[in-house]
């Protein structure tokens, strides 16, 4: 038999440890049969059909933004806020491109647009649409609750994506975590956590605690290992003091840790990777880090973020924020964008500033880090190594979904 | 020579396009088996037993973490007594798993059996309970269409957040005791419950594909078929991605021949002891369909068998010395007629 062409089935499992990227086959969903394929394709016909009824109104609040370097860009969508001379919109994806915007509804009319002002720590711009104003947002404030139903609308009056509520609203915000400020032993068997590092200036050294000694308790909680420790400390706000059991050679002792903010450059992540990712397009190159979010399974392209979202009602219940990745989009609920726009936004200076610092501060905080993590073997350790791996396979992916995408153009 | 249990490679674009074209005729009886979804009133009643769903079932979800491996998957409790559902490989390897709960508290679970070519394994709690638990469903009859909720620990355990909800439907039934959906999943995610609408137990979460739409579950009833084996804490199969190589993909028991000018797959072998023998099919029969189905080469023939159950009687549309007839054959596992290493 002739061999015309290879397909591989393309499956991966789906331990943590073992998430690796899997070849790319022909086929979306291999082994679909016709009748399955026509199924499906009559029922997403007739779920989007549905939809746009939803959408219907919170369209005419939906803008796409262009930018202009050699040629014009679509960057990213925004909603019309305010009396309709606004607009909202994710500030990462404009930046590059403050002197050139412009704005357009789905009717096709456009109008030049400035920046107002930026909330630059939720990655949100506020832009002023110049001799023009559009329908504005009428923001239905309430909670969403798991499993409601959210559309992504688009200028053109379609839903741009579908999703349900899969994360009740919360902070995703490294920074506003409590830290003890230590880095644990990943080596170690034992009961409890072994210290591998303290922080300089972070809670734990500041009340005492050293390198070799063995974490036991928190409070009244027994600490078996690292998952356990940062289940205890997840209820705990920064500046709350704990007491914490150790173990220092043979000897149990008591100290009192005031909890410190999280380190700004979280534990492994990383600003090249995150550089990388961008590449492909497929995921936000910002999504982290946002104080007030609700995570969905919405899939949305990564430039039709910035819109509004409605429920099935049509009410616009906030907007979206980020693709974070294949499980993920964060939006802003309708409250949460009511309160940001009340705040003080940042001046173009301002905002660049903090983001400067803020990747002054990564920099310096991975520096202090890294010496004492090679010094254990870094190469050698087994979860480090697999971190690696996985870094490189996404970078992997996005290299390989930039090239699909060059080929098809 | 190629048997029809050989590498998945044997799939090639002519067959493709050659089955686009059998779409139509066999899209009936589909359209009843689901709920409709085609005005905002659907969308409406979809979305309650979406929250209600989500309600129920999440005090169940846990994840099953390994502080020495470093792993992380999911698993969902299905008795009072603690018994939890998950996938072969999350447990891969290990005798005890730390047990979180959505609410934080970590419990101790003792590992019982897995099946790898399912792809399926049990847990069990060390502590009497009662658990939370959720009830078991039906995956058999699951088709395209039929909508579905997967939870799961995406990403390891995170106590700043409960198991995110997936909402979705079944894209493809099979391979075997698989299924294919478009609730997206990500590591972590494995081993967690894939729910209908009622908030029965489906399936475990299993593996992915590149696209978003595909996302492969480990079917319930595969589950009840091995209960005893798994329970008694016994572990066998073979994890196997490719499924057309997996021990407990379906077949008949016939070796291909080279594809001819004529349309159908040429039976050059058939195994001794296979049901293929038992029900008379003979070397130098052409097979032309399965099920009225027509087959054009065997990579046809690979793709309809696979997508059946063990058991199942397939009726095999066989042209003999110029003369139509009709075998029907029942499917056995391919471990029981090929080795399998």
């Amino acid at each position: 038999m002739k061999i015309t062409q290879t397909i591989k089935y393309c499956a991966i499992l789906l331990g943590v440890s073992t998430l690796a990227p899997a070849q790319r086959g022909k086929d979306e969903v291999p082994l679909m049969r016709p009748d399955e394929k026509k199924a499906v394709d009559d029922q997403t016909f007739g779920f989007n059909k549905a939809l746009e009824i939803a959408v219907k109104d919170a369209s005419k609040s939906t803008v796409l933004i262009w930018g202009r370097d050699k040629k014009p860009r679509e960057l990213v969508y925004g909603t019309v806020v305010a009396d309709g001379t606004q607009v909202l919109t994710k500030w990462s994806e404009i930046e590059r491109y403050v002197d050139t915007l412009y704005v357009q509804n789905g009717s096709g009319e456009a109008a030049k647009a400035v920046v107002s002002g930026i909330f630059t720590d939720e990655d949100l711009v506020l832009l002023d649409i110049l001799g023009e104003s559009f329908a504005p947002a009428k923001f239905y404030e309430s909670q969403l609750p798991l499993g409601r139903f959210l559309a992504a609308s688009r200028p053109n009056g379609k839903p741009g994506a579908f999703g349900v509520v899969a994360v009740l609203e919360r902070n995703l915000r490294e920074a506003d975590r409590a830290h003890l400020g230590i880095m644990a032993d990943s080596k170690y068997r034992g009961e409890g956590v072994r210290i591998a590092n303290v922080q300089p200036e972070f809670g734990a050294a500041e009340a005492g605690l050293q390198a070799g000694d063995v974490i036991l308790k928190i409070d009244d909680r027994m600490i078996s290992g690292l998952q356990e420790l940062r289940n205890a400390l997840s209820g705990k706000q920064p500046g709350d003091k704990v007491v914490v059991e150790i173990e220092s050679a043979g000897k149990q002792q008591i100290f009192e840790v005031m909890l410190s903010n999280r380190p700004v450059f979280g534990q492994f992540s990383g600003g090249r990777l995150n550089q990388m990712e961008r590449m492909g397009g497929d995921t936000s190159g910002v999504r982290d880090g946002f104080s007030r979010v609700v995570q969905t399974d919405m899939q949305i392209k990564a430039n039709h973020v910035g819109g509004p979202v409605v429920d099935l009602q049509g009410r616009i219940v906030g907007v979206t924020m980020a693709r974070a990745d294949r499980t993920r989009t964060y939006i802003m609920g309708s409250s949460a964008v009511v309160d940001v726009l009340k705040g003080e936004a940042d001046t173009l200076v301002e905002a660049r500033t903090k983001i400067g610092l803020r990747k002054k501060e990564m920099a310096k905080q991975r520096l202090a880090l890294l010496p004492k993590a090679r010094s254990q073997g870094k190469a050698r350790d087994p979860r480090r190594m697999r971190r690696h791996l996985s870094d490189m396979e996404r970078l992997i992916e996005r290299m390989d979904s930039e090239m699909e995408a060059l080929g098809e153009r | 020579m190629l048997d029809e249990t050989g590498s998945w490679c044997r799939l090639c674009e002519v067959k493709r396009i050659s089955a686009v074209a059998l779409g139509s005729i066999m899209s009936f009886g589909i359209v009843s088996a689901r709920e409709p979804a085609n005005s905002i009133a659907d969308l409406v009643k979809l979305e309650t037993k979406v929250s209600q769903v989500a309600a129920k079932t999440m005090s169940a979800t846990v994840a099953l973490v390994s502080e020495k491996t470093g792993s992380s998957g999911s698993g969902v409790l299905v008795t009072a007594d603690g018994l939890i559902l998950t996938a072969a490989h999350v447990v891969q390897g290990m005798s005890e798993v730390d047990v979180y709960f959505p609410d934080g508290k970590k419990w101790l679970g003792k590992v019982l059996g897995a099946n790898y070519s399912k792809d399926i394994g049990m847990v069990k709690m060390i502590e009497a309970g009662p658990w939370p638990h959720v009830e078991l469903g039906e995956s058999k009859p699951l088709e395209a269409g039929d909508w579905v909720v997967a939870l799961g620990h995406s990403a390891g355990f995170d106590p700043a957040r409960t198991p995110p909800i997936r909402f979705g439907r079944v894209m493809s039934d099979g391979p075997g005791n698989f299924f294919t959906t478009d609730c997206t999943l990500i590591g972590g995610d494995s081993g967690g419950p894939l729910f209908d609408l009622d908030g029965k137990l489906v399936a475990v979460n299993s593996s992915i594909g590149w696209s978003w739409k595909n996302n492969n579950h480990a079917g319930v009833d595969g589950f009840r078929e091995d209960w005893d084996r798994l329970i008694k804490g016994q572990t066998w199969g073979t994890l196997q991605m490719n499924p057309l190589a997996n021990p407990e993909t379906p077949v008949l028991g016939i070796g291909m021949g080279m594809r001819s000018r004529a349309k159908g797959v040429p039976v050059q072998k058939v195994e001794p002891n296979s049901p293929a023998a038992a029900a008379g099919v003979r070397v130098g029969d052409l097979i032309r369909s399965v099920d009225g189905e027509p087959v054009r080469e065997g990579s046809d023939l690979q793709q309809v068998l696979v997508k059946r159950e063990v058991g199942d009687r397939v009726k095999l549309g066989i042209l003999r010395a110029s003369k139509s007839l009709e075998i029907e054959v029942e499917l056995v596992k391919r471990e029981e007629l090929y080795k399998t290493r």
